[in-house]
């Protein structure tokens, strides 16, 4: 009989607090202890229930099982088709995460939460697809068995001793919004399955021996039971709010120590329990030695199993530095406030050596700590310590160097023998010899051996009698002690001394390169420049080639690729559309995903996104040559400075803005003053434009052919003028509204040249304009429009202020690379006083204002800001034997001719 | 042909009475319509010679009525317009429009275009009679036969993309042609060539005009939107008004 905690119909539709601008889906799981409880079953009969309210249910992926009732139900559904992958020549059926995304129904039900997706899918698990249907804003129904929740997981399997591979993350059980357990009487299940309702026949024979038992299943149910329980403890505790607000409230710090260990995930299980039980912070602890580098790879990716098992029971990882294990946890335990550390109990060897020592040097640090130490039963014998192991390793250059300062010191010794010292004098020099040794080789096992091997020459050949290992003096075994310990501990202390200076050389290291990357982004100039500085910063850190996309409104740009010198790969290959969608993924989920993630696992990058406060700033990807992931030390270096660079992006963000802000100003004070003047100059031509036609309307009759003519002239003159105001108008408009929205086009200058002659004043009758190119053929870039209104209103000029019959040239000619078109008149010419001003808003010759309308005066200051919107010049010179030159230049464009 | 019949398809009231009355004074007959569907009325039953077009009507697009009207008939489209972007120019030309005019405009100027355009339809009749062999306008001569363009009985050499292109505008004598439209005529693609194609123009130009850039006799620059060949004639009423 199913326990429902809530009713199920409620869940869609409901305003969502956590996100009141973005609707997130709502996950429902259906619970069971066993196979065979009926949970696709119960979802399947809700899914008809809200089917009938009418609300937008569908079948993403129901597993196809032989029971027919459930069949029966689920083809009442729309269906989503599976996607179909083949793997090695077989074909998987797989859930369709992106038709679901697009289909977008209001809920979905996916069978399966625990399930391994095949490979070739976007994500390697199911539970990421459904996270990403519910960040898409989709309800979910899913089904699950308890045994397939990590932190159970082990404990399921010291019950019935089948241990399960396919488990999720517990924070994607806790944070689902309802769970129902869907829980039968094991006796109702055992005959269930004798009926042939689970399995087939053959099939549940054997499950009734392995699993289905009576007292496994009372067991687990007991689990499924609980679980569901705690749930809702945390849900009622999550809802009631003041706790997880309060700043005050001091929570419980459980902190457990990360190691290669094959033990270590169960201690890692018992800890996220522990947390969860307590409602605590879960940290999971691990503290890099100089060993650590030097481990296997074996031990690696044992460790890197445990972290992110760590991390996926809602573990913090933190890393820290350091050969003093005990001292180090405790120190981070005092800094970060924890409360409770969780360790494994190790095996036998290690007791007397070294871990009981953890504990008693963790005590003595931190007395204040509650230590819980978990018994290591699942192995009884225990991997040998990575750290003896490597040191085991014997280099052959280590060796011959140890060999040569030990006959080296020999060889001194047999002087000082023959000199007559004493052998106080040739022990010292093989002290020497061990200190030597320490510093110059890798490796404790070389102080160790040397430390033995110098006792031993010494013995051989300095004690009576020489040549054996025998010493006649009774002070020889104390002598030898004490040279075996004095050799001991200088090698040692040396070998300390010297990692020390290695790990702070890297410390500084890091340091450094931040630094520089901070120096290096603040001189950046623009946002291209701060990836480009990053990316090149990460590839000298790295030595792996970068790949960076930047964001531009909401999408993500063309990739730029900085590849790594000695690279003979073609960067094609990070253009792919694979690539791309990772990058996209990343982009939209603001989480990594690619090579060596659960998500894009094929990828060819590691992509990271660059974020700041709310938003993804940018991608970056990272090609990863092999299976392994980043070093944890790179890894920390990198998400430094990405984050340094997420910073500087972000500023620089805000400047452009800000500057676009006080560009705007500056436009609108601009339009301001234009549009004041320009509402005083229209009234002029209007006022005589309507008078005019009054008189003419009201004294027709009286007026003298003659008259009228002449009022009729200046209607029309008036209203030419005022055509060409409006045109300076809207070219005005045209460069103030965006300057990069020119259209650029490559022109010939004879044709705009003769079609801004086609549009000059009509006094231009009186004036001989001519035009003189050099090559018919030369073509600029311009917006032709625009220099068509240049071209005029400095010919218009021309006219203007020249007598008539002054002769104006226009020409055009080709210098460099640029065209230089000039005006050139013989007139009056301009005084060297007024040409500085010529070209500012509002300036006419003469500086007369007023209603005597000699020009707008905006005529060549709209022409300036439309040639150097341009990007080219204008200028004004005088004419020789008189007058004046106006001209500007503008980008010549050569044109290819395919004929 | 005796008198054309002109349809005016304006909304706006004052710039209808500009046209009728600017009609009226050159003794050409003409109906009116205001809206869309009124046009497609209009030119249906009333068959006009010529139609004077606002793109900017309330009750449909321009572009579309062009396009419904050239499902039937061949008429002669003037356009009138207040929008100034070639966009639109471009759009309207494409869609089978013959010329078109920016507001403001000079009754001049309008006159001129009409004549134009009126000229096409006689110069479209004559040509259905006679046989299509040459063409001749003023002292320019084509002989498709031969392949060979003659100005002023002396053969001029023509490039073969200035031969296709001098035979493009004289099949289209009268009719502003887009870029594009050209360039698809003789490239047979959507290249954006237009540099290319200004070049080519320009030398041609230069081979048969005697003045290229003050007085364009035969073939007239549209500039950002085409290229239009003139009937002798013609050309000298266009450049009139601006001047």
């Amino acid at each position: 009989m199913p326990i429902k905690q809530a009713d199920s119909e409620a869940l869609p539709g409901q305003p969502d607090e956590a996100f009141p601008g973005k609707k997130h889906g709502r996950l429902k799981i259906y619970l069971g202890y066993a196979a065979g409880v009926g949970k696709t079953f119960t979802m399947l009969k809700d899914a008809h229930g809200i089917k009938k309210d009418g609300i937008d249910i569908i079948a993403g992926y129901i597993e196809p099982h032989s029971r027919p009732e459930t069949m029966a139900l689920s083809n009442e559904l729309e269906i989503l088709p599976t996607l179909q992958i083949s793997y090695k020549g077989v074909t998987f059926r797989e859930f369709d995460l992106d038709r679901a995304l697009e289909r977008k129904p209001d809920i979905i039900l996916v069978d399966e939460l625990a399930h391994t997706n095949a490979e070739g899918c976007r994500h390697k698990k199911r539970y990421q697809d459904i996270d990403e249907l519910l960040r898409a804003g989709i309800d979910v129904f899913t089904t699950i068995n308890i045994q397939h929740i990590e932190s159970l997981n082990d404990i399921v399997a010291s019950i019935t001793g089948i241990s399960v591979r396919e488990t999720i993350p517990d924070n994607v059980f806790d944070s689902a919004d309802k769970i129902e357990l869907i829980d039968i009487e094991p006796d109702d299940l055992i005959d269930r399955l004798q009926r042939g309702k689970i399995y087939h026949k053959e099939q549940a024979k054997r499950a009734l021996v392995n699993f289905f038992k009576k007292n496994n299943l009372i067991a687990l149910r007991e689990i499924a039971l609980r679980r569901t329980a705690d749930q809702v403890n945390r849900t009622a505790i999550q809802n009631s709010g003041p706790l997880k607000d309060s700043s005050t409230y001091v929570r419980e710090h459980i902190l457990v120590c990360l190691s290669s260990a094959p033990s270590n995930a169960k201690v890692i299980r018992t800890a996220a329990r522990m947390s969860s039980a307590f409602h605590g912070i879960f940290t999971a602890l691990f503290v890099e030695t100089s060993g650590t580098q030097k481990s296997g790879n074996k031990n690696k990716a044992a460790l890197r199993k445990n972290t992110r098992l760590a991390e996926q029971l809602g573990a913090q990882i933190a890393t820290v530095y350091g050969d003093d294990i005990p001292a180090h946890i405790a120190e981070y335990a005092k800094a970060g406030r924890v409360s409770k550390i969780v360790m494994g109990r190790s095996g036998h060897l290690q007791k007397w050596l070294r871990k009981t020592n953890y504990v008693d040097r963790l005590t003595s640090l931190a007395p204040a700590l509650d230590i819980y130490i978990i018994p290591d039963t699942q192995s009884s014998f225990r991997i040998k310590y990575p750290g003896i192991a490597m040191s085991m390793k014997i280099s052959f250059i280590d060796s011959a160097k140890s060999a040569a300062v030990l006959i080296f010191c020999t060889l001194i010794g047999l002087w000082f023998e023959y000199l007559g010292f004493s052998n106080a004098n040739i022990i010292t020099i093989y002290i020497l010899g061990v200190l030597i040794n320490a510093m110059i080789t890798k490796g404790r096992i070389y102080s160790v051996l040397s430390s033995v091997f110098c006792v031993l020459i010494f013995d051989f050949l300095f004690t009576e009698p020489v040549f054996s290992f025998q010493a006649y003096s009774s002070g020889y075994p104390v002598t030898f002690m004490v040279m075996l310990s004095a050799a001991f501990i200088t090698g040692t202390l040396t070998k300390r001394v010297k990692n020390q200076a290695r790990q702070a050389a890297q410390k500084a290291y890091r340091t450094e390169v931040l630094l520089e990357t901070s120096r290096k982004l603040q001189q950046a100039r623009d946002e291209t420049d701060i990836l480009r500085e990053t990316a090149l910063q990460m590839l000298k850190l790295l030595d792996r080639t970068v790949i960076f996309y930047s964001v531009q409104g909401n999408i993500l740009s063309k990739p730029f690729v900085f590849q790594k010198d000695d690279s003979s790969d073609n960067p094609q290959v990070y253009f792919g559309a694979d690539e791309r969608a990772a990058a996209e993924w990343v982009y939209k989920n603001n989480k990594k995903a690619g090579a060596t993630t659960d998500t894009f696992t094929a990828a060819k990058c590691l992509y990271f996104a660059v974020h700041g406060d709310d938003t993804v700033l940018a991608v970056v990807g990272i090609a990863m040559d092999s299976k392994f992931p980043l070093e944890p030390y790179e890894n920390n270096l990198m998400i430094a400075m990405l984050g340094e660079c997420a910073m500087v992006l972000e500023k620089e963000r805000l400047n452009e803005k800000q500057k676009q802000i006080s560009m705007r100003i500056q436009q609108e004070q601009l339009r301001a003053n234009l549009l004041r003047t320009i509402s005083h100059d229209l009234r002029t031509p209007l006022t005589s434009i309507s008078g005019n036609a009054g008189i003419l309307m009201r004294n027709s009759a009286v007026l003298a052919e003659r008259q009228k003519k002449a009022l009729y002239t200046d209607i029309y003159d008036d209203s030419a003028w005022l055509i060409k105001l409006v045109e300076n108008m809207l070219s005005i408009t045209r460069i103030d509204n965006d300057m990069l929205n020119l259209n650029m086009q490559p022109e010939l200058l004879e044709e705009v040249i003769a079609e801004a002659l086609l549009h000059v004043s009509r006094n231009s009758a009186e004036h001989n304009i001519k035009m003189i190119l050099d090559d018919e053929l030369l073509m600029a870039k311009m917006d032709y429009r625009l220099i068509i209104q240049v071209l005029i209103n400095i010919i218009d000029n021309a006219i203007k202020y020249t007598p008539a019959g002054s002769h104006i040239f226009i020409s055009a000619r080709h210098e460099k690379e640029t065209a230089v078109i000039e005006v050139a008149d013989d007139g009056p010419g301009i005084p060297d006083k007024d040409k500085i001003n010529l070209f500012d808003m509002f300036y006419t010759a003469g500086n007369i204002r007023g209603d005597g309308r000699r020009g707008l005066g905006l005529g060549l200051y709209l022409c300036k800001s439309i040639v150097e919107a341009h990007k080219g010049e204008i200028f004004v010179k005088n004419n020789i034997p008189q007058g004046t030159i106006f001209g500007f230049t503008l980008q010549v464009e050569e044109v290819d001719m395919h004929e | 042909m005796n008198k054309p019949l002109i349809l005016i398809v304006e909304d706006d009231r004052a710039i209808r009475k500009l046209i009728s009355t600017t009609l009226k004074t050159q003794n050409y007959q003409y109906h009116t319509a205001e809206t869309g569907e009124g046009a497609i009325l209009e030119a249906v039953s009333k068959k006009p010679d010529i139609m004077i077009l606002d793109l900017g009507l309330p009750d449909m697009d321009g572009v579309s009525i062009i396009k419904k009207v050239r499902t039937w008939s061949n008429m002669p489209i003037i356009v009138v317009s207040a929008r100034s972007e070639d966009r639109d120019k471009i759009d309207a030309l494409d869609a089978g429009a013959d010329d078109y005019l920016t507001k403001p405009f000079s009754v001049d100027e309008f006159l001129a275009r009409l004549r134009v355009s009126l000229r096409r339809v006689r110069y479209d009749n004559e040509r259905l009679q006679s046989d299509a062999s040459s063409f001749i306008n003023g002292n320019l001569k084509i002989d498709y036969a031969a392949g060979c363009v003659w100005l002023d009985k002396e053969e001029i050499h023509l490039t073969p993309i200035e031969y296709k292109l001098i035979c493009l505008l004289a099949k289209n004598i009268g009719k502003v042609l887009t870029h594009n439209f050209i360039i698809n005529e003789i490239w047979g693609n959507y290249a954006n060539d237009i540099p290319a194609l200004r070049v080519f123009m320009a030398t041609l130009r230069k081979k048969i005009e005697k003045v290229p850039s003050q007085q364009p006799k035969y073939i007239q620059t549209h500039i950002g939107v085409g290229y239009r060949m003139l009937r002798v004639g013609d050309a000298n009423s266009l450049s009139d008004f601006n001047s």
